[in-house]
């Protein structure tokens, strides 16, 4: 039986989302920024027909957004991450294998599913688009680098209607197609790489899949020569269902102000290392350490330069918000400096474990770990029930005029209840 | 002249014997020099490391006056160990530098200022004093160094715990997972001292004490302790700090399994070939007669071990870090060994039969 991957794919996900909830900014030019609305991370079609490119510096944008009437959002990654959970699993009813690859990807195995194929992905966007409201493209193809280039396919031609499938093509029709697509285009294949296969005379994704594996292999590692394979639709890389837990959280911003301050630094490791520890907890895992590390604008050259970071090992493997800002604190303390102006901080935990995994130790204070676990579930309780934030140590400060700078940024409809999309009858 | 000659080797040994506390990196350059200090007898290497403290005498005749001077140790010693075997080798110490000489080589040296050289102060007052032979400090050493932590935030199971107590020496190492405990009778009464000794220090007496029947002075004062032996001085300064209470954790089991320590260890060591490869962890099933031990990996390969013993207690199912097994049985040299078992979440007791002197505890894992 011929192998079906789909791979489904947000069309730019971070402005759909923003859409879902602004639904008058449909077919205007809307951008999505990185944070401290530093540089463009989304783009609607209108601002790509516009010629902005992506990841430009937004301060440089700001003449052109005033002529076009370019509307712009700072980041609402909780946004994000709610929707994209929404969007992952409804695509799980559509089959019994899926990987999700990135928060707006998610490959679907549709092998032996009997139906036509292209009409099973029409379906799938049209759900998509009536249960959630987020527009996506599918790419249907034996392998997931082929699948990877169907959805671009797919993604570059509205007249394919969202949806193309390399199963439903000739061999003649895909290597006229694939004479026509630059090389760069192939999923792992970089810049770099992209150079030196240039200079090999390999332009199209029609050279590289004629290229004989040999050649690569000499040039190049096993992972081209797998690419080519799966260019001629052997499937080398089978999909990844298992989720796996993060082996590391990372919790770091830069800060709305510069601030050569320790009282700043200290609320800011605090408030980072409290959210690390709720995302620790929501997995069910235990750190075994926290790594802080605070910086200076290095953009700033005719500033004083310092960099830091220091790995603070836990006794024991803990999920405790109050010891791991203890411990963050006391790191920081180690490897601040005064006289610099820190544009940035954050918090590192490493070696998670899950929490069923817990050693046991021979000197072991089972009272206290019960205390601490009962702190911790009713801490996240009130915090998800009565808002985020609700309950927090005083160490994140009351005043935060370090924060980092969200100008734009719309409020967080699905996550929270106090700021649910509002209805006037 | 500083040394006027000297033979290759001669000159290595108490360098030799000193060099190894010296960092790569040091705060203060004079820290990666050793002080070469000319006395009657010849002339002593002392190097320092602001913790620990070794001196090396070397016994020699040497002409001239009593003189001082500081070099970079490793240097010195990477120039004589690539000086071939045998040379004659002498140092002419220079205004702010020394010229070694052997056969027609030559190496000019910078020197720093013997007098800022930083000696340990002696702090020894009501030093606790003990002789025994160096070979069997070593092997009380090696019994339990396995057990120490490493850059543990709990400071204080970074080392040994070296206890007087009577007529006995102890020493324990843990670091939470498990317990190494050795103890050996002494000839004489002693009044009761303990000291945490650093992890540095127990690996440089390892290396420095030879296995023989001759002796060793261990003086063992609040915050420092002092050992000599041969031609040898350690000082070092000792961990402050209070150590967790070793004979709360050491269990009484009454479920005892006494078997052929080679048959465990070898089976042990096949069976963690398939464990896990971050938690190590290995299950043993117990059951009359019988002893299982099975481990599997991430991919779902699987290892499994059977051991016929005379075990007749309590059918059990308990899961262990397969490394910290192999450290005790391994670092044991008996035909037999005792395992003691209590119930799935207590530690296991490993013991030689008929003995009193080694325990190691080791606390189970959830498998």
């Amino acid at each position: 039986m011929k192998r079906a991957i789909a791979l489904v794919d947000c069309n730019n996900f971070f402005v759909s989302c923003e859409r879902l909830f602004r639904p008058d900014l449909e077919g205007k030019p809307v951008v999505v920024l990185s944070n401290n609305d530093g540089c463009v991370v989304s783009r609607s079609q209108e601002v790509k027909d516009l010629g902005m490119k992506m990841a430009v510096p937004w301060y440089q944008m700001k003449d052109m957004a005033r002529r076009h009437g370019i509307v712009a959002f700072s980041s609402n990654y909780e946004l994000y991450a709610d929707l994209s959970n929404r969007v992952m699993s409804l695509l799980a009813q559509f089959s019994p294998e899926q990987e999700v690859y990135s928060i707006d990807e998610s490959f679907l195995d549709l092998t032996g599913i009997p139906a036509d194929h292209t009409q099973y992905a029409q379906r799938i966007r049209e759900t998509l688009r009536r249960c959630i409201g987020i527009p996506v493209c599918v790419g249907v193809a034996p392998s997931k680098t082929l699948a990877k280039l169907a959805n671009h396919v797919a993604k570059k031609n509205p007249h394919l209607g969202g949806v193309c499938d390399f199963n439903a093509l000739t061999e003649k029709e895909l290597d006229d197609l694939f004479a026509a697509i630059n090389v760069r285009e192939v999923w792992g294949v970089g810049r770099r790489s992209t150079d030196r296969l240039n200079e090999m005379g390999i332009r199209s994704v029609l050279d590289l899949k004629r290229t004989p594996a040999k050649r690569l292999r000499d040039e190049f590692s096993v992972v081209q020569e797998r690419i080519v394979e799966e260019l001629n639709g052997v499937a080398c890389l089978e999909l990844d269902d298992v989720v796996p837990d993060k082996q590391q959280i990372i919790c770091s911003r830069s800060f709305g102000t510069l601030t050569s301050l320790l009282s700043d630094l200290e609320q800011a490791v605090v408030a980072y290392a409290t959210r690390a520890a709720e995302k620790l907890r929501q997995q069910h895992s235990l750190t075994g350490g926290i790594q802080v590390y605070i910086r200076t604008n290095p953009h700033k050259e005719r500033d004083a330069q310092y960099q830091q970071a220091v790995l603070m090992p836990l006794p024991e493997p803990t999920d405790d918000t109050r010891l791991l800002c203890h411990a963050a604190l006391h790191g920081l303390r180690r490897i601040y400096r005064a006289g610099y102006a820190y544009q940035k901080a954050g918090v590192m935990l490493t070696g998670i474990i899950p929490a069923s995994a817990r050693p046991q130790t021979l000197f072991d204070d089972v009272e206290a770990q019960q205390k601490s676990h009962a702190l911790m579930r009713t801490l996240d309780r009130i915090n998800r029930s009565m808002g985020s934030g609700t309950v927090r140590l005083l160490g994140e400060g009351c005043d935060t005029s370090w924060a980092m700078r969200r100008d734009h940024r719309t409020k967080r409809y699905t996550t929270e209840w106090a700021e649910l999309a509002v209805c006037p009858a | 002249m500083f040394i006027k000659q000297i033979d290759r080797n001669e000159l290595l040994k108490p360098l030799q014997a000193v060099v190894g506390i010296v960092e790569r990196k040091q705060p203060l350059p004079i820290l990666s020099n050793v002080l070469i200090k000319k006395n009657k007898h010849g002339a002593k290497f002392i190097t320092t490391d602001l913790e620990i403290q070794i001196e090396a005498q070397l016994n020699a005749e040497l002409d001239g006056t009593e003189s001082s001077i500081t070099i970079s140790a490793k240097k010195l010693q990477e120039i004589l160990r690539a000086i071939p075997d045998n040379s004659s080798v002498s140092l002419d110490d220079q205004e702010n530098k020394l010229l070694v000489k052997a056969n027609k080589s030559r190496f000019s040296l910078q020197t720093l200022p013997a007098q800022d050289f930083p000696m340990l102060s002696e702090q020894l007052v009501g030093a606790a004093k003990i002789e025994i032979e160096q070979g069997v400090l070593r092997r009380l050493l090696s019994s339990v160094q396995y057990a120490m932590a490493q850059q543990d935030i709990r400071y204080y199971l970074n080392g040994v715990l070296l206890v007087i107590d009577g007529t006995s020496i102890k020493l324990i190492a843990t670091d939470g997972h498990r317990l190494a405990f050795i103890s050996e009778e002494l000839k004489e009464t002693h009044k009761k001292q303990e000291v945490i000794l650093s992890r540095k220090t127990v690996n440089e007496l390892l290396k420095l004490l030879a296995d023989s029947e001759d002796k060793v002075q261990l003086e063992l004062a609040e915050k420092q302790v002092r050992i000599s032996f041969a031609d040898v001085v350690l000082t070092s300064k000792v961990i402050d700090g209070k150590f967790p209470d070793y004979n709360r954790v050491i269990p009484t089991h009454t479920n005892h399994l006494t078997m052929d320590r080679m048959t465990i260890l070898q089976a042990l060591q096949r069976a963690a070939i398939l464990s896990n490869e971050k938690f190590r962890g290995v299950r043993l099933l117990l059951t009359e007669k019988n002893l299982r031990i099975i481990s599997s990996n991430s991919e779902q390969e699987e290892a499994q071990e059977d051991i016929e013993n005379e075990y007749s207690g309590a059918s059990l199912d308990i899961g262990f870090n397969v490394n910290y097994l192999l450290d005790g049985i391994n670092n044991i040299n008996t035909q037999n060994v005792t395992l003691s078992f209590g119930d799935q979440n207590s530690s296991l007791l490993i013991t030689i039969p008929e003995k009193t002197d080694y325990k190691y505890v080791v606390m189970p894992m959830r498998i």
